[in-house]
């Protein structure tokens, strides 16, 4: 992130800067992609003597979002940043936007920085199957279970570079994969050889809980269940995870890539 | 109580949120369409921008907002045809506080956008919503950001509730009233004026960096006529209510020094004083001010007078009165009570409602 704020602030020195956190979701976390954006640009301008541009932060997400909540976190965050940088740092105004980023967001030129995090792609493909598996050892009709299919693609990096050349406006400046286990790799080797610790959170149990996060309001939109369904349905989720990490490691792959917009 | 943090129109849209209850504050709104409409005419005509950066400040949830949008975007789109323009890219920027429900208005937005671009085909507006929430008496935007602003029924709200009002062990002196009242010592009048005063700056000098030179701002806000706060005008609602408080406290619902606490962080300035803040501030010229003077008297048809203000008071309030009261407060019993009140003075006479419609042009 550094090296690409570097590079289209250093050459510029913009008096204002655009940025957009795409697909930002809710929850404590949500702010913090702008987070570092923002320190990343505090030190940039710290290390090259200039003062801090304007910054206009756009928050999107689809607009069924929870905004309320990240609005309702606006109020500390000023105030965090006030303390932690001083008042001579920006200004920075933050907006949510709400939309789908397939499709425009904001006017022509508005943007000097993008980020979007949406590594949770790869995670569902993978927990969709085993979602499937538990739908269908209950009393779910098999057509339901057929006709479900979850929105989701894991390209690969050959297949993003091809889609960025062919849309053709922009150049690749990094591109990385990384990869990163189903609970973020805070299992224990414990975790991992008996399956369940005795008196905390398992490792199916952590994974099960950000599937559902995710995934719930699809299930609960095509299957119609209720809450004592879901909770069962994730419950026994949880243990086929377990098993599944007692028999092999369990990661997904994450790709990073910073594109520079061509002149 | 500051603003900030409890106060908030009524969310979502049930049959006491401020989606269900602002038809008050639209029908006024109305008034002053036409204004709002030539202003943005004229300002697009002068300037023929190709990204038109337009807010509503104090836009709270429900449909007056997005009406207002639209309205906004249909007199530009049909400008651009008969000036032969291509139509600007359009920004609007939502704000009010951060408490505001502003999921409902989202929801709103994907039918919303198909309704705009009915029919429309290739020729379809690119039209952006985003909210940035946050209190109006401060910067909200970048400079020379906006092309033009608007707010409508909100800057009648303080950013608080004076503190001149208390005392110095903290109890407020506007006992058995919770605005300006016949019962108010002239100190809660000259507090009130002075928080205004310094509330109004504080908008004209923000505003002043955020909007382009010759960038306009149409602001609708209830006010009075003359230099008396105590008139049958807007502020006469705060003491029926206070009424209605009282006779609750009379029927043992809680304490009389929890009404002597609570105060409301409204004010009905005079043109006077707009105007003097107006000078004093010094960026803006005014284009237009007008004044309404809504006239309520009893209705025959459908739900009473009082009924209908209890329930726009109630969507306005309740998340305040809530927070100071406490949640057993029998509200239904509160606005019944405060209804049948305001039924009973509109038919001994009649209640004026002064309405500001001002328009200001960055100099």
């Amino acid at each position: 992130m550094e090296e690409a704020i570097i590079d289209f602030y250093g050459t510029n020195f913009p008096d204002r800067v655009g940025v957009a956190d795409l697909g930002c979701s809710s929850g404590p976390n949500c702010l913090l992609a702008l987070s570092e954006i923002l320190d990343t640009i505090f030190g940039v301008c710290n290390n090259m003597n200039r003062p801090t541009p304007e910054i206009i932060a756009y928050l999107n997400d689809l607009p069924g979002n929870d905004f309320n909540s990240i609005f309702g976190l606006l109020p500390a965050f000023h105030q965090t940043l006030k303390e932690e940088k001083g008042s001579d740092f920006g200004p920075c105004f933050l907006s949510g936007m709400p939309g789908s980023f397939y499709g425009r967001l904001l006017p022509r030129n508005t943007l000097h920085f993008v980020h979007s995090s949406s590594g949770l792609h790869w995670l569902s493909q993978i927990c969709c199957r085993y979602i499937v598996l538990v739908l269908s050892q209950g009393v779910i009709e098999k057509e339901k279970i057929d006709s479900f299919d979850a929105p989701y693609y894991a390209p690969c990096p050959e297949e993003l570079e091809t889609q960025i050349e062919k849309e053709g406006s922009f150049i690749i400046d990094r591109l990385e994969a990384f990869e990163i286990e189903w609970d973020g790799g805070e299992g224990s080797t414990f975790a991992k050889d008996h399956g369940r610790k005795c008196d905390t959170v398992t490792r199916g149990q952590r994974v099960s809980k950000i599937t559902r996060a995710v995934v719930e309001s699809m299930i609960e939109s095509h299957f119609g269940v209720g809450e004592d369904v879901m909770d069962d349905l994730f419950r026994r989720y949880a243990d086929v995870v377990d098993n599944h990490f007692l028999k092999t490691k369990a990661t997904y792959a994450n790709i990073i890539i910073t594109l520079t917009k061509k002149c | 109580m500051d603003a900030e943090k409890g106060f908030r129109m009524t969310g979502g849209s049930g049959n006491t949120s401020y989606a269900k209850n602002s038809s008050m504050q639209k029908e006024a709104s109305d008034m002053g369409k036409h204004i709002r409409l030539e202003t943005i005419q004229q300002h697009y005509i002068s300037t023929t921008p190709t990204s038109l950066r337009i807010a509503d400040l104090g836009c709270s949830s429900g449909p007056n907002t997005l009406s207002f949008i639209k309205d906004i975007i249909e007199i530009v789109e049909a400008t651009s045809q008969t000036i032969s323009r291509p139509v600007p890219q359009f920004l609007i920027c939502l704000n009010d506080l951060p408490t505001n429900d502003f999921d409902s208005i989202f929801k709103q937005l994907p039918d919303f956008y198909e309704e705009l671009n009915k029919g429309k085909g290739e020729g379809c507006s690119s039209v952006f919503v985003a909210a940035f929430p946050g209190s109006f008496y401060g910067r909200l935007f970048p400079n020379n950001f906006l092309h033009f602003a608007h707010s409508s029924f909100a800057l009648h709200w303080l950013s608080k509730v004076p503190q001149e009002i208390y005392d110095a062990h903290g109890k407020s002196i506007n006992k058995g009233s919770i605005n300006i009242s016949e019962k108010s010592p002239p100190q809660v009048c000259q507090a009130y004026l002075k928080q205004y005063q310094k509330d109004w700056s504080l908008f004209l000098r923000s505003r002043s960096q955020e909007l382009i030179t010759g960038g306009r701002m149409m602001l609708i806000f209830q006010g009075r006529e003359g230099p008396n706060h105590v008139d049958r005008g807007s502020t006469f609602y705060w003491e029926l209510l206070a009424r209605a408080f009282d006779i609750l406290v009379s029927q043992g619902h809680f304490e009389v020094e929890k009404l002597d606490s609570y105060d409301i962080h409204f004010y009905a300035a005079s043109k006077g004083e707009i105007e003097d803040g107006i000078k004093k501030e010094g960026s803006f010229e005014v284009d237009q001010f007008e004044t309404i003077a809504r006239q309520f008297n009893g209705s025959d048809q459908g739900p009473s007078h009082g009924k209908n203000m209890a329930a726009a008071f109630r969507a306005m309030l309740e998340s305040m009165i809530i927070h100071h009261f406490g949640e057993g407060i029998d509200l239904d019993h509160l606005f019944d009570v405060f209804a049948e009140i305001v039924d009973e003075e509109i038919a001994r006479e009649k209640i004026k409602d002064i309405i500001f419609f001002v328009v200001l042009r960055k100099l």
